[in-house]
């Protein structure tokens, strides 16, 4: 287990937004959190970081508390894939990558030859290295993730956190984007973690789905395990029948038109 | 950012600001070259020279501490000026000047920089949203506050005595016009350690660019690196306020122009903003003096008619991305 909370519960002051919530990133292990608006799925994100201290309960690197981790340790360990951070307009896509070395710099103030190399390889590693030197205002919005992938990459991390990774792509770099981060986690033994919407591809792509609300874990396995109708009627208060996907099999989630208004 | 880079275009800098510190003292009323002797000699070295050193460290301190603000608030519009920390520090100044607190080394410039903190901790508490600062109602937010700051400058400025009075509405003007090398020891310690201060902070202003949770995320102490680069930015310009007044815009004009030739990493930015500070500000107080006499114009409206219609270039600019 790399990334382990403990029966997390957190929040940003008044009622807490996670409740007892538990759950480990394992490598090589794809895990996805799913769930309605508000469940607090970010939340758990931001708290598995260690961006937000949780009120009880604790978050473990390696077996032992992150709250008192290095901070330069945490992030040789864990990297993010945010999904509201601000642009970098002017940055080339390997400037932006450069900025993932901060934890790694040899020489702490300047990026040395090996950062550079290193930024190269997460940008081959991402699919991104076609466009190293161009500005990322010019590209499109699933290269721009393939960008924001090599940069936390560039972290070298063992675990990769995604934030809603495919919100605001079209529907190829939605694939892309899953099965780029499959590859990762088989390839490098990465253990990742993405918060999604996306129930279907979620299916396709990862080795376990845990289904959060209000807070709590709801159901938590793998996708056939976890995707029922039952359990995802339940989640999102909306009916919903579950189909295997004609080439493949994996649980596909379809709204129905019965939904209470 | 390589080393080579780094050191490539801070000697770009630093030769720009030797021209400006080279041609600066021998602009003015009468052109004098270094090295003349009698009248114009004295006014060389009492004059023009100390003046030339001022606007030096005022415009290093003042456009590094615009591009800290900038790349703290991701904001281009954001600057020491329109934050509201000059105002705030102008202000406070102001007050301290009238009290025992002049008679201290270092008294104006520190009340100056509770001014200038007062002023920014304001702007951030009425600003501040749940995931940082929302760029258009911080710049907005700092504007405002500058005004408030301004309004009570000149109900301050009804109590002073009338014999002074017109020696604090120059200074409320922005000007470099000092005698001697007294104004330049009062600042220059400040300035120098604000400077530092920004300098050691740069490195974790760049990963801030991408936003206080990715940055956290690799190892940054974000309010760690937010409070050093408050207090480093209002210091400084509380130090340049308290003896020049504030000048305007050049935290804004500067570091734009050197994110357009230099890019857009705070390591660089900050330090070749504070160069290119120095030589613009010395050499718009030059032109100021050579192409004003016989009176002179104070700098501060020289920079606020350049960067007037700029901030407005800026806005329009902005919006259509």
């Amino acid at each position: 287990m790399i990334l382990e909370a403990r029966g997390v519960t957190a929040g940003y002051g008044g009622a807490p937004i996670l409740d007892g919530v538990s759950l480990g990133l394992e490598p090589g292990t794809f895990t996805a959190v799913i769930g309605p608006n508000g469940s607090g799925k970010t939340t758990l994100l931001r708290t598995l970081l260690g961006l937000l201290a949780p009120s009880a309960g604790e978050v473990l690197l390696d077996g032992h508390p992150l709250s008192a981790a290095p901070r330069l340790e945490v992030a040789r360990a864990a990297a993010l894939v945010a999904q509201d951070a601000p642009p970098l307009w002017d940055f080339t896509a390997l400037e932006a990558v450069l900025l993932g070395r901060h934890p790694r710099r040899a020489s702490g103030w300047f990026d040395g030859d090996a950062d550079v190399r290193a930024a190269q390889d997460a940008l081959a590693a991402a699919g991104a290295a076609d466009f190293a030197s161009r500005r990322v205002a010019t590209l499109s919005g699933g290269q721009q993730q393939r960008v924001a992938i090599a940069a936390a990459l560039a972290q070298e991390p063992r675990a990769l956190l995604l934030d809603e990774p495919t919100a605001n792509l079209d529907l190829a770099a939605q694939v892309q984007t899953y099965a780029l981060v499959r590859d990762l986690c088989r390839s490098r033994r990465i253990a990742a973690l993405a918060v999604t919407h996306d129930v279907t591809l979620a299916a396709m792509f990862c080795d376990r789905v845990a289904v959060l609300v209000a807070g709590r874990i709801l159901k938590a396995g793998t996708p056939a395990e976890a995707l029922t109708a039952e359990v995802l009627t339940k989640a999102f208060g909306t009916p919903v029948v579950v189909t295997p996907h004609p080439a493949g099999g994996t649980p596909v989630v379809l709204p129905t038109p019965e939904a209470r208004r | 950012m390589t080393r080579g880079r780094f050191a490539s275009v801070l000697l770009a800098g630093l030769a720009f600001a030797a021209v400006a510190a080279l041609v600066a003292p021998m602009l003015g009323a009468t052109f004098i070259p270094w090295g003349a002797d009698g009248t114009p000699g004295e006014i060389f070295r009492q004059l023009r020279l100390p003046r030339a050193l001022l606007g030096l460290v005022v415009g290093a301190t003042l456009a590094m501490s615009g591009a800290s603000m900038q790349a703290w608030l991701r904001n281009p519009l954001a600057s020491e000026y329109t934050l509201g920390i000059s105002s705030g520090a102008a202000f406070v100044a102001l007050l301290a000047g009238e009290t025992a607190l002049a008679r201290i080394p270092g008294g104006v410039p520190l009340a100056g920089m509770a001014g200038g903190l007062g002023a920014i901790g304001l702007v951030w508490a009425l600003a501040r949203r749940r995931h940082g600062l929302a760029p258009g109602d911080t710049v907005l937010t700092g504007i405002t506050v500058s005004l408030l700051f301004s309004a009570l400058t000149l109900v301050a400025l009804n109590r002073v005595a009338s014999t002074r009075a017109v020696h604090v509405v120059r200074w409320l003007t922005g000007g470099l016009d000092t005698a001697g090398y007294d104004a330049l020891r009062q600042c220059a310690p400040w300035c120098a350690a604000s400077m530092l201060i920004l300098a050691a902070a740069s490195r974790d202003l760049h990963q801030l660019a991408a936003g206080e949770d990715l940055a956290a995320t690799r190892g940054v102490h974000v309010p760690r690196a937010q409070l050093l680069t408050l207090l480093g930015a209002s210091l400084g310009t509380a130090a340049a306020v308290s003896v020049c007044g504030p000048i305007g815009f050049v935290g804004l004009i500067v570091p734009h122009c050197v994110r357009l030739m230099a890019g857009p990493d705070a390591r660089l930015v900050l330090p070749a903003s504070a160069l290119a500070g120095a030589g613009f500000l010395a050499l718009c107080d030059g032109a100021a003096r050579a192409f004003s006499r016989p009176e002179e114009l104070p700098v501060g409206v020289v920079t606020a008619m350049i960067g007037g219609p700029f901030f407005l270039w800026l806005l329009r600019a902005r919006r259509t991305p």
